[in-house]
């Protein structure tokens, strides 16, 4: 098997989405290409969209909030669908989903309103796909940095990847996967500024 | 007016809530593992999400005054009253019984079992709400297994923020095998709103 070939290369604007197919193998790397940005992924079976990535179930899997290099992403009959092979940066959150107009208004009011959201970039992204709005499964937040105490409570803060870094997954079967590259700008997480990212997924073609 | 049930280990009942009334779960032996579903009577689309509860709450534990969010952040339940002690929105870690058997995949059986009860398909079965359970996280983000709290008599109120469809799921699986606590009742009492 070899050589390695970029199939997807990809620079996603900020406050953007983007939904491609990946084949069982494949690596999907996602670089923060500024820093201090962070990104929402889902992912669904191929061949059976309500197979979905499950950020809590992965957590149930592995017992650990804090998810990185060697642990796997399962459904949420926890079948494999990736595993983290390569991480740069070491705190993503599983556990808060992704941010929405019905989160912006709930926490910043009028403010919240009429700003792009993971969610509405998740819908836009997976339209070719007829997954519907309140089917949008939650996602591993990759960079994202929202740590919990041992008292339970929550905080936003600051994404502590810089420009370059990254995080690579491996494909366990054929899936869609969608990426948000978070517009949230009204909480600390993204520095305030929402900025671009880039996809590549790399496949091993028979030589 | 009420009505009351009583809810043997690993089943689950569903109720229906008015805005304004109220969901009462008494637990006379003592807590026992409780996962809660709801979703909005006129839109069956929205349910609770465990997600948003967490983010807009700012805490991984249920307590008193937390409202219950849904999948659109729409409030549906707020926590009037509650001897227990916090309760949890975090996912167990997985365990096997003596058997063999993961007990995470027959916690989700009995989940998904209630869920289809009140219109939920499988893949939108959410992360539930706990209660009568606790999990103690590390600094480095280790949940620990459940720990069973709630003594003898404890009391929970929760409060309809909206018409809904409650689903109540007893279900030992989400903490470690305790044959005790496995055996308790809930007794679950539903009040309507006053006029």
């Amino acid at each position: 098997m070899s050589p390695i070939q970029a199939t997807f290369d990809e620079v996603i604007p900020a406050r953007h989405g983007r939904a491609f197919e990946v084949n069982e193998g494949d690596v999907i790397r996602f670089t923060d290409l500024e820093g201090q940005q962070c990104a929402d992924l889902i992912a669904f079976a191929r061949d059976d969209l309500s197979t979905r990535m499950s950020p809590f179930a992965s957590v149930t899997e592995t017992g650990r909030i804090y998810l990185s290099t060697g642990d796997a992403l399962v459904s949420q009959h926890f079948e494999p669908m990736l595993t983290i092979v390569d991480d740069t940066v070491g705190r993503h959150d599983a556990l808060c989903g992704s941010c929405s107009p019905g989160m912006n208004r709930t926490r910043h009011g009028g403010l919240g309103a009429g700003k792009r959201t993971c969610h509405v970039n998740f819908v836009e992204a997976l339209r070719p796909y007829d997954v519907r709005p309140e089917d949008i499964p939650y996602s591993l937040n990759i960079f994202m940095n929202y740590p919990i105490g041992t008292d339970g409570r929550v905080e936003y803060a600051t994404c502590m990847s810089k420009a370059g870094d990254h995080i690579e997954f491996r494909a366990h079967r054929d899936l869609i996967v969608a990426i948000s590259n978070c517009p949230q700008e009204l909480t600390p997480l993204n520095g305030f500024n929402p900025t671009s990212s880039r996809v590549e997924v790399f496949s091993h073609t028979v030589a | 007016m009420t009505s009351t049930l009583k809810l043997a280990p690993e089943q689950h009942v569903t109720v229906e809530l008015k805005f304004g009334g109220r969901l009462c779960v008494e637990a006379p032996a003592g807590g026992h593992p409780l996962q809660l579903l709801a979703v909005v009577a006129g839109d069956p689309r929205d349910r609770f999400s465990a997600a948003n509860t967490l983010a807009i709450n700012k805490s991984a534990y249920l307590g008193p005054d937390t409202v219950l969010l849904s999948y659109f952040c729409q409030p549906l339940l707020k926590v009037v009253h509650d001897d227990a002690g916090e309760h949890s929105l975090l996912p167990s870690p997985a365990s096997v019984e003596p058997d063999g058997q993961p007990r995470a995949a027959a916690a989700l059986q009995l989940l998904e079992n209630a869920g289809k009860d009140i219109g939920l398909e499988p893949h939108q079965v959410p992360q539930a709400a706990q209660f009568f359970v606790r999990h103690a996280i590390t600094e480095d983000g280790q949940v620990a297994p459940a720990a069973v709290i709630g003594d003898p008599s404890a009391r929970l109120e929760l409060e309809a923020q909206v018409d809904l469809i409650v689903a109540l799921v007893s279900n030992p699986f989400i903490a470690p095998a305790d044959e005790a606590i496995a055996r308790r009742e809930l007794f679950i009492t539903i009040e309507e709103p006053t006029a």
